[in-house]
């Protein structure tokens, strides 16, 4: 191989120079497009059909599913948790990194923070059941402290417990994400500003800040994944029908597909598509621009 | 750092290790899981399923006297002993003793031993029994209620062994002896109906054991073999050593099954074929798939086992309609259709020689229907599978998920038991065909019943059986009891003590299925000034019967409190004839001279089945929906699971009347008698179910979001308006989906 | 001085935050699967069973006991096939990861096309996608494959997701150009480069996406329960059962086996996850 190209004529030296990517990505791109890409073409065919048949129906699925409440409702939701816990997410991991970082203990702390990734979904949920079920330990705890009991899962409170699930679960990772970004930071932009008599507050927000900025797009679009990964444990612990305040795009989803809607279904997966995609290539640009 | 990480490799090694060592054994272990049709694992320890079913024609002089059976035994020269009785003139029991030939035919034999004229008195339940030692033994109660054993060495003459423990009564009553077991040594093996199991040498009792269920045993050499509770295992007795052997677990079966001791290897068959287990082992080996065979016909119960010298089993069955003597033999032909057991996924549609149907629970009439089509259709295989829902890891949602993956994929089974599915989704989305005039006009059928599932001539699903929700109280009460409106007013100024200790939520949960029509509107909307009212008279009820939250353990059998007068009212669904499903209901009634009323014009439809539309067998299909329609069919009942739709079957139910006395019994020791329904009530049962119009309303998860948010307001700390806010408020997203 | 002590403690209190939150839930785990049935019923009988009252925490079982383990190891064999199963997938997934993704991941990177960006936003676009929505359709395709009901089913799926090539087109990012370079003019065909430069530089991420893929295959819910009709090809999560009074034991004991190997994974490959994370948010 290696002689070959070397005795070959130019044109040929040029044309493998430029397409050897072609192969490195083709065995992985055939899979992708064939248990992803034809999948998801298959989904947009069906929005356009009556839920079981071959029956064309044009955009009233869409139609449909724009005025379900249900959907709204359910999109309203996801909106508002991705909205909520990513930032919540995002801030916690960068406080407590910023306190841990230099402790003696490092690399224990960062490997306790990431056991709770290590921790099974379905362990996860059982435990979740006996803390935060109505009669569990955390309600315990309350009337212990003399306060009324509450039912986090079938109240209001099901929204924190989802939340803090998030942030328990992936606290480590996000933790891990700002300290390689922190460590990227140069150290004599820091001992220039101290020379200059920058303060600590001044060096945060005129270095580390700025710094970290390129940083934010990559972690935003990990953490939104791994947002719609906590739907497995909202899934496990509260079943199909949820209190309200957590009913997720996935659980109407489910329940759809539940009852062979497969019309507003794929309907619905379009329009999620496009939001994240959207969203996605926004966050891709902001940091190919960086 | 690096010792660490050494030392979790060794760690998951050794894991690695512990898990391969323990997974020796336990997986060769024929493991059926929770169905029937399906087992959850390969059956990698079938020894051999290639078994034909044989059925043995039975003497045609003990089926033109219609004698009852009494025994069949296996005798020193591997032939079989039939015995059986029939009423003669002198209304004194003839004994006759039928032994086959090899070449299939019976010889008539009169046991002398048994027709002699001391035994001739007036004697019942007898049954013989081979001993070990190659003797006749037989086992009778006579007319004061004592059982006997005899024994005779020649079959003319016999000599009694006397037993001391069955000579005593207890209380009112002498032991009642349900089956006998000779084992070596001259030691003698009995259950009573105490659920006891006795060992006797000599006549006096050696040893008792309990902890098993079934009355049928088996023994040899110095062991017995029972069924354990719940017909999960076999419980092994070691007699000589004194101590219970073992008890070997293995998958449930919802029928009885009948043991078979060979001094190493103990037998079992049931519904899932006929399985071993060889001395020292600890798990079964399946060496017959029953599957497919009258074993799995609920109409037909195994009562005796044999394995002969050349390896075959014989299998005989008793029914309520006649006895069945079956014979598998190994078959060395290989057999035009394919027999083994395959996996759900497996199933083509389309493959015409092949018939799926899908259920989420067992149903006994269908697997009965499935044994009649069979015979006749051997070239057809029917599959059944079950995904045997209470005991699986997945919810029902996760279920119906898959198995609308199937569906929307063009495959899935021919036939749909739509108990627990969405029916009426399947029914708007087309996946159901439209069987339209075969039921329509199957004039067998209970016109009510047919026409509560036709619109404008088609028809999508049709029950297999149906169950009667009843009120069932004091007449005082029942006269109030015409719509909850009343019930509640009734309440709300009279005592009504519905039910001692019940919970908010199981009150919701009677009420609910017959009423929920008060605020569901075309299915989809919730009526909030009519969930307001049906709270208020749920309240207004418990609050009379002073309900609470929790309570520790919900009363199993409410309508027997009725019966001894301790509450005035209770619902329930009638669900079969005899015990817990009507007879109790019935007896309940009758003693404190109350009623049993249905309630509105509602059922409960059981086994309903609705055909596949991507089926490519739809006649075939519709054949088999029609054979479970039929009469044969539909006249067996199958315990729990409901009453005929077909009217001449109803008319058999009605006609047939059973000895069955019981009493209901409370803690404090009250009892009352339980017989089977009389005439007038059957007559009373039947009249309602020729009047019953509407299905009752099943939605489990409105249900339970009802529930779970309407405790507050029957404690009283919230108002009804908030609480029904907070119902539509979340029920709104799943109604609105 | 006063300001480094208050920063003391504020890092001592971040550090229990951590440990607390993350020990004290699996240690509650731990120690109820070594109760027996009667002492869980007092404990948690008010979340899994009828009776009233609250939930206690005991710090350590009463009476401890391995019946829950003897039962799940000696009476169970079920465990043990989805135990295998859940091993089976976990490993072709991750192999066929590895072999499939980490060419893409290197072309992503190091190949100049214009192209290549707009393929690689798809991947991104694909990674962030809930299973939810290409669920249905994906079983089409393995019906029309006839992969339904065979390990296939989830496998390869798992194998062709984007996520891990995401990571490792991270990893490679960083190598510097000039090695290529360098290589190109000592001749190297692409290939040779690929395995000689791009594998040596990249281990670590390649370590790193196989960590992230044991933790997330392990947990596999939604496609063996979608795709595998047959129980006997269902993977662990879906065995541990729906928690009731009878079975609460078992599901504690089977929760304590599953999170074993997991814990053992993590703590193997823990740099390498560290690592491969804290790629993934470098700069592109």
């Amino acid at each position: 191989m290696r002689k070959q190209s070397k005795r070959s004529s130019i044109t040929q030296n040029f044309t493998w120079r430029n397409s050897w990517g072609v192969f490195f990505i083709l065995p992985s791109l055939v899979g992708v497009a064939v248990f992803h890409i034809i999948p998801f073409i298959s989904v947009v065919q069906h929005s356009f059909m009556v839920p079981y048949g071959k029956e064309m129906v044009g955009f009233k699925n869409y139609g449909i599913v724009m005025q379900n409440e249900s959907f709204q409702k359910a999109a309203v939701n996801t909106g508002k948790f991705l909205i909520f816990c990513i930032p919540i997410l995002m801030l916690f991991s960068l406080v407590l990194v910023f306190f841990v970082r230099s402790a003696k203990r490092m690399k224990f702390l960062k490997s306790a923070a990431l056991l709770p990734l290590a921790v099974p979904v379905a362990t996860m949920a059982l435990i979740w059941r006996l803390l935060f079920d109505e009669n569990g330990v955390l309600g315990n705890v309350l009337s212990g402290m003399g306060k009324s009991k509450i039912d986090f899962f079938h109240t209001s409170a099901a929204f924190g417990v989802l939340v803090f699930t998030y942030v328990w679960r992936n606290f480590g990772y996000d933790m891990v994400l700002w300290g390689s970004a922190l460590g990227s930071i140069d150290e004599q932009l820091y001992e220039a500003a101290s020379i200059d008599g920058a303060d600590r507050r001044q060096k945060f927000f005129y270095i580390t800040l700025p710094n970290l900025m390129p940083f934010v797009a990559v972690i935003t679009i990990l953490s939104v994944l791994n947002a719609f990964k906590v739907f497995r444990e909202a899934y496990l612990i509260a079943g199909d029908y949820p209190h309200d305040s957590i009913y997720m795009l996935q659980h109407i989803f489910n329940n759809w597909f539940t009852n062979l809607e497969m019309g507003k279904m794929c309907a619905g997966a379009v329009i999620l598509t496009g939001v994240i995609g959207t969203g996605a290539l926004l966050l891709q640009k902001m940091w190919k621009e960086e | 750092m690096k010792k660490s990480k050494f030392l979790s490799l060794i760690m998951m090694l050794i894991c690695a290790i512990i898990f391969t060592g323990c997974q020796k054994g336990d997986l060769g272990q024929t493991f059926g899981g929770e169905d029937s049709q399906k087992p959850i694992f390969e059956q990698a320890a079938v020894e051999n399923d290639r078994y034909a079913e044989k059925e043995i024609d039975l003497p045609e002089e003990f089926l033109q006297n219609d004698e009852k059976v009494l025994s069949f035994i296996q005798n020193e020269k591997d032939e079989f002993e039939l015995y059986g009785s029939y009423m003669g003139n002198d209304e004194l029991p003839i004994y006759t003793k039928y032994t086959l030939a090899d070449d299939g035919t019976w010889g008539a034999e009169v046991p002398e031993w048994l027709n002699e004229s001391s035994l001739g008195i007036y004697c019942q339940q007898l049954r013989v029994f081979m001993g070990e030692d190659w003797h006749r033994y037989a086992v009778f109660e006579t007319q004061d209620g004592q059982y006997h054993i005899i024994k005779t060495d020649d079959e003319s003459a016999y000599e009694e062994i006397g037993i001391d423990a069955w000579k005593v009564k207890n209380g009112d009553y002498y032991p009642v002896v349900s089956s006998v077991a000779i084992l070596e040594d001259e030691l003698i093996a009995a259950t009573l109906t105490d659920g006891t199991c006795q060992i006797y040498r000599e006549g006096k009792m050696v040893k008792e054991f309990s902890g098993g269920e079934s009355f049928f045993i088996a023994g040899a050499g110095g062991k017995v073999a029972r069924m354990g509770e719940n017909n999960t295992g076999v419980v092994i007795y070691h007699a000589p050593k004194n101590m219970v052997d073992k008890e070997i677990g293995m998958e449930a079966s919802a029928e009885e099954y009948t043991p078979l001791l060979q001094l190493e290897t103990t037998y079992i068959a049931n519904s899932y074929g006929i399985s071993k287990l060889d001395e020292g082992n600890e798990t079964w080996i399946k060496v017959m798939d029953g599957t497919d065979t009258t074993l799995n016909n609920p109409a037909f119960s195994p009562r005796w086992l044999y394995k002969n010298t050349a390896g075959n089993y014989f299998v005989f069955f008793v029914s309520s309609h006649g006895s069945k003597l079956v014979e598998y033999s190994q078959s060395t032909e290989v057999s035009q259709s394919d027999t083994s057991v395959k996996d759900a996924g497996e199933a083509k549609i389309g493959s015409s020689d092949t018939l799926t149907i899908y259920a989420l629970e067992d149903s006994r009439i269908i697997r009965s229907a499935i044994s009649n089509f069979k015979t006749l259709h051997p070239e057809i295989k029917v599959e059944f599978q079950v995904e045997g829902i209470e005991e699986s890891t997945a919810t029902r949602s996760e279920i119906i998920r898959a198995l609308n993956a199937k569906l929307f994929a063009g495959d899935g089974a021919d036939i749909l038991l739509l108990d627990g599915l969405p029916a009426d989704s399947y029914v708007e989305k087309g996946v159901l065909y439209d069987m339209g005039g075969a039921v329509i006009e199957n004039a067998e059928l209970y016109p009510n019943i047919r026409e509560a599932y036709s619109q404008s001539g088609s028809c999508y699903m049709i029950p297999a059986r149906i169950g009667v929700p009843v009120y069932i109280g004091t007449k005082n009460v029942i006269s109030h009891a015409g719509s909850l409106e009343e019930l509640a007013g009734f309440a709300s100024q009279a005592e009504l003590p519905y039910l001692k200790k019940i919970s908010y939520g199981k009150l919701i949960e009677d009420f609910y299925p017959y009423y929920a029509d008060m605020f569901i509107k075309d299915g989809s909307q919730i009526d909030e000034d009519g969930l307001m009212q049906f709270l208020a008279q749920i309240k207004m009820i418990a609050d009379n019967v002073s309900a609470t939250e929790k309570v520790d353990k919900e009363i199993p059998d409410p309508w027997n409190y009725v019966g001894f007068g301790e509450s005035s009212l209770s619902v329930s669904v009638l669900k079969g004839m005899s015990y817990q499903w009507a007879a109790e209901h019935f007896a309940a009634a009758r003693n404190i001279d109350g009623e049993v009323v249905t309630i509105g014009d509602r059922f409960v439809p059981y086994s309903l089945m609705g055909i596949n539309n991507a089926s490519a067998n739809k006649e075939l299909a519709m054949e088999f929906v029609n054979e479970v329609l039929s009469e044969e069919i539909q006249s067996v009942e199958f315990l729990d699971e409901g009453f005929p739709v077909n009217q001449k079957s109803a008319e058999q139910w009605l006609d047939t009347d059973k000895e069955y006395i019981a009493a209901a019994m409370n803690e404090e020791g009250n009892y009352f008698a339980v017989s089977y329904p009389n005439k007038d009530e059957r007559e009373q049962l039947f009249g309602y179910i020729s009047n019953l119009k509407t299905p009752v309303y099943q939605d489990d998860i409105l249900l339970e979001m009802i529930i779970s948010e309407s405790d507050d307001y029957f404690k009283g700390v919230e108002s009804v308006e908030k609480t029904v806010e907070k119902i539509i408020n979340n029920a709104k997203l799943y109604m609105e989906e | 001085m006063i300001e480094m002590k208050g920063i003391k403690v504020i890092k001592f209190l971040a550090a229990a935050v951590i440990v607390f939150i993350v020990v004290a839930s699996v240690y509650m785990l731990v120690c109820s699967s070594f109760m027996a049935e009667d002492e869980l019923a007092l404990c948690y009988g008010s979340v899994i069973g009828d009776k009233e009252g609250l939930a206690k925490v005991s710090l350590l079982p009463v009476y401890p006991t391995i019946h829950w383990f003897k039962t799940l190891f000696l009476d169970t064999p079920e465990f043990f096939v989805m135990f295998w199963n859940s091993c089976l997938y976990t490993a072709g997934v991750l192999a066929g990861q590895v072999l499939i993704g980490t060419p893409a991941a290197w072309a992503f990177a190091k190949w100049k096309s214009k192209k290549k960006k707009m393929l690689f936003g798809i991947y991104i676009v694909l990674m962030v996608m809930p299973f939810q929505v290409l669920m249905v359709s994906e079983y089409l395709v393995l019906h029309k494959l006839s992969l339904l009901d065979t390990p296939w089913a989830v496998i390869l799926p798992g194998v062709f997701a984007t996520l891990p090539v995401f990571i490792m087109t991270r990893f490679f990012q960083i190598i510097p150009d000039s090695l290529l370079e360098a290589a190109r003019i000592d001749g190297a065909s692409e290939l040779t480069i690929f395995l000689k430069v791009g594998v040596p530089l990249g281990k670590a991420g390649i370590l790193s996406i196989i960590v992230l893929g044991f933790i997330e295959y392990w947990n596999a819910i939604e496609a063996p329960l979608t795709f595998l009709s047959n129980k006997a090809l269902w993977t662990l999560s879906l065995y541990i059962p729906n928690i009731n009074q009878q079975q609460a034991g078992n599901a504690l004991a089977a929760s304590v086996v599953m999170l074993i190997p997991a814990v053992l994974v993590f703590m193997a490959g823990r740099d390498y996850l560290e690592a491969g994370i804290a790629q993934s948010g470098l700069k592109g």
